[in-house]
């Protein structure tokens, strides 16, 4: 196996806060890997790290061998790493299809001038794109879709689209921010059986916080617990249930009987 | 498709026929609307589009105006040359206001724009070297090949073509990976950098682009009126764009092209209502505004094509976002 992402020692502040207090994991190439941990834990400031909308106070973070603190957040996609968010980082005035084709905006080759002039080169590139985004909607059951107002759809409806819109992109690595976050038991199911396709099909390594234990459990081959910014655990989804750290950080310390 | 191709097609046509029936002072105002309709995309594409608020429109206005001015007059440039040069410069001056655009945003960015407006208002007669100062400049007749373009009927259709060219090219550019890109700045700053947009370099091309179009409007005025002076380009002319744009409909070129033709035509309408003008002006605005909450273009789509919802402007509403997100 070899390794796709490594975190080192992340330190980051916000204030006097230490939200992350040196974390070290590595997320290797082909796995569904899990970061778990209680509100607050800092799991959403390790993806906000890896997408370069923070900087860390000390640590690495290397992607496929790159040091990826010394790109700006635009560059990262680039670099095949896409995420979603967890409030939704969709484009309400947009329909699903521009939504879509956003996930190719950096692979556009073509310049303002041939876009305002409308040349063809700029055109066939468009319609190109259109017609993978199509391909896609195709796939996941959502084309007649493609013409709708995206905020005018099913909150679950939105998250796959965004998932989606991060797939368009082509990415080596997915980063999913509570991807099944506010979703119903079968919408849960939909999405788990959704982001194993698309390790398996399109060979995405996918890094997913999530508080939803049932997906977690179900789908990841690795999982990291982190509390209070530090890491408490790393294994197998079975080792980290059994895990007397975990437990305790979920459910709090045992209370001593009292006679 | 048909239809729509069908629509426009035939609203073109008839404007082209329109000195047949049209004369003077009307083919006048409806030459003047082209650039009103130009300078309202422009300010759309910026504001409604990319979510930067200008008010200090006026001033790209002034600038397209005068180097279109100055470069027939002084450099001796045919218009055809002259127009598209005085709207790269204008373009240009554009990235003046992406300075404080990287640092700002709603209404902050707001009161930068207007300063940068009132900057140009109080510089132009005060460089009176270059601008003829109070008094203004007279523009020498257009001529293309020989033909001197002097009649009401030449002008107009100059101003027809130019507009038609810049709603095509408006056309091209909102609906690509540009235009997405700027809808992405203005509705989600941070989904829109994971995707890969640059937020300086693409507000830099919202800035360019929107100055670009107003200095086109700009130089157009000057070649239609023939005459200009500092006292055309105040604050009161920036939120005459902005109520163009708004009450004809956020985000929407059609839209942009409505508003400004409504506005352009209201006094003209009402000047036969001695004494009451002022009060059906400010009446037509408010209704429209409560009536029309997604601008008189929404309006018209809501009722003629409620299938097709998925490019309707922006609700009016979307303009206190500006004031506070």
């Amino acid at each position: 196996m070899k390794e796709m992402l490594e975190i080192e020692g992340l330190v980051m502040k916000f204030g006097g806060l230490k939200a992350l207090d040196g974390v070290s994991f590595t997320v290797e190439e082909g796995q569904i890997v899990g970061l778990i941990g209680p509100n607050g834990a800092g799991k959403s400031t390790v993806f906000n790290l890896i997408s370069r909308f923070y900087q860390p106070v000390s640590g690495r973070i290397r992607f496929q061998g790159e040091n990826l603190l010394k790109l700006r957040p635009h560059q990262v996609i680039e670099r095949g790493i896409a995420r979603t968010f967890q409030n939704l980082g969709l484009f309400p005035y947009m329909t699903v299809l521009e939504n879509l084709l956003m996930g190719k905006h950096s692979r556009f080759k073509s310049g303002p001038w041939s876009i305002s002039l409308g040349l063809p080169r700029a055109r066939h590139e468009e319609r190109a794109f259109q017609a993978e985004a199509e391909g896609l909607l195709n796939m996941l059951g959502l084309i007649e879709l493609k013409d709708a107002l995206v905020s005018l759809l099913p909150y679950g409806t939105q998250k796959l689209i965004e998932l989606a819109r991060a797939l368009m992109t082509g990415p080596k690595l997915l980063l999913l921010d509570e991807p099944v976050a506010g979703m119903n038991t079968s919408e849960t199911q939909k999405m788990g059986g959704f982001i194993r396709q698309i390790r398996d099909q399109f060979g995405v390594t996918v890094l997913l916080v999530e508080h939803d234990m049932s997906l977690v459990m179900g789908i990841c081959d690795w999982i990291i617990v982190l509390d209070f910014g530090r890491k408490i655990a790393a294994g197998t989804p079975q080792e980290v249930q059994h895990n007397p750290a975990v437990i305790e950080a979920y459910l709090g310390e045992e209370a001593p009987l009292s006679v | 498709m048909v239809r729509q191709v069908l629509i426009w097609g035939g609203l073109l046509l008839l404007l082209f026929l329109a000195p047949l029936f049209l004369h003077g002072y009307s083919l006048y105002i409806l030459s003047l609307g082209g650039v009103y309709v130009i300078a309202t995309i422009g300010l759309n594409l910026l504001t409604g589009y990319a979510g930067q608020v200008s008010i200090g429109h006026a001033g790209f206005l002034a600038i397209g105006a005068y180097a279109a001015a100055l470069l027939l007059a002084r450099a001796g440039l045919p218009f055809w040359l002259g127009l598209p040069l005085a709207g790269l410069i204008t373009g240009l001056t554009g990235f003046i206001l992406l300075i404080p655009a990287l640092r700002l945003s709603t209404i902050y960015l707001a009161v930068a724009t207007l300063g940068f407006g009132a900057a140009v208002y109080e510089i132009l007669p005060r460089w009176s070297a270059l601008t003829g100062g109070h008094q203004g400049m007279r523009l020498p007749g257009l001529s293309l090949f020989g033909l001197k373009l002097d009649t009401d009927m030449s002008l107009y259709l100059l101003s027809l073509i130019v507009t038609v060219i810049m709603i095509l090219m408006a056309r091209n550019i909102v609906y690509s990976k540009l235009g997405r890109a700027f809808i992405a700045i203005r509705d989600h700053e941070t989904a829109a950098q994971a995707l890969g947009i640059s937020l300086p370099r693409y507000k830099a091309y919202a800035f360019f682009i929107s100055a670009f179009y107003t200095g086109i409007a700009g130089g157009l005025y000057a070649y239609v009126v023939g005459y200009i002076s500092p006292g055309g380009f105040d604050l009161g002319k920036s939120i005459y764009l902005f109520s163009m744009m708004a009450l004809g409909g956020m985000a929407s070129i059609p839209g942009s092209v409505v508003g400004a033709l409504f506005l352009a035509f209201l006094p003209f309408w009402l000047s036969s209502f001695r004494g009451l003008q002022q009060f059906i002006y400010g009446a037509a605005l408010v209704s429209v505004v409560v009536f029309m909450p997604y601008g008189i273009w929404g309006f018209v789509r809501r009722w003629t094509m409620p299938d097709k919802l998925k490019r309707l402007p922006r609700p009016l509403r979307a303009v206190m976002e500006f004031v506070h997100r």
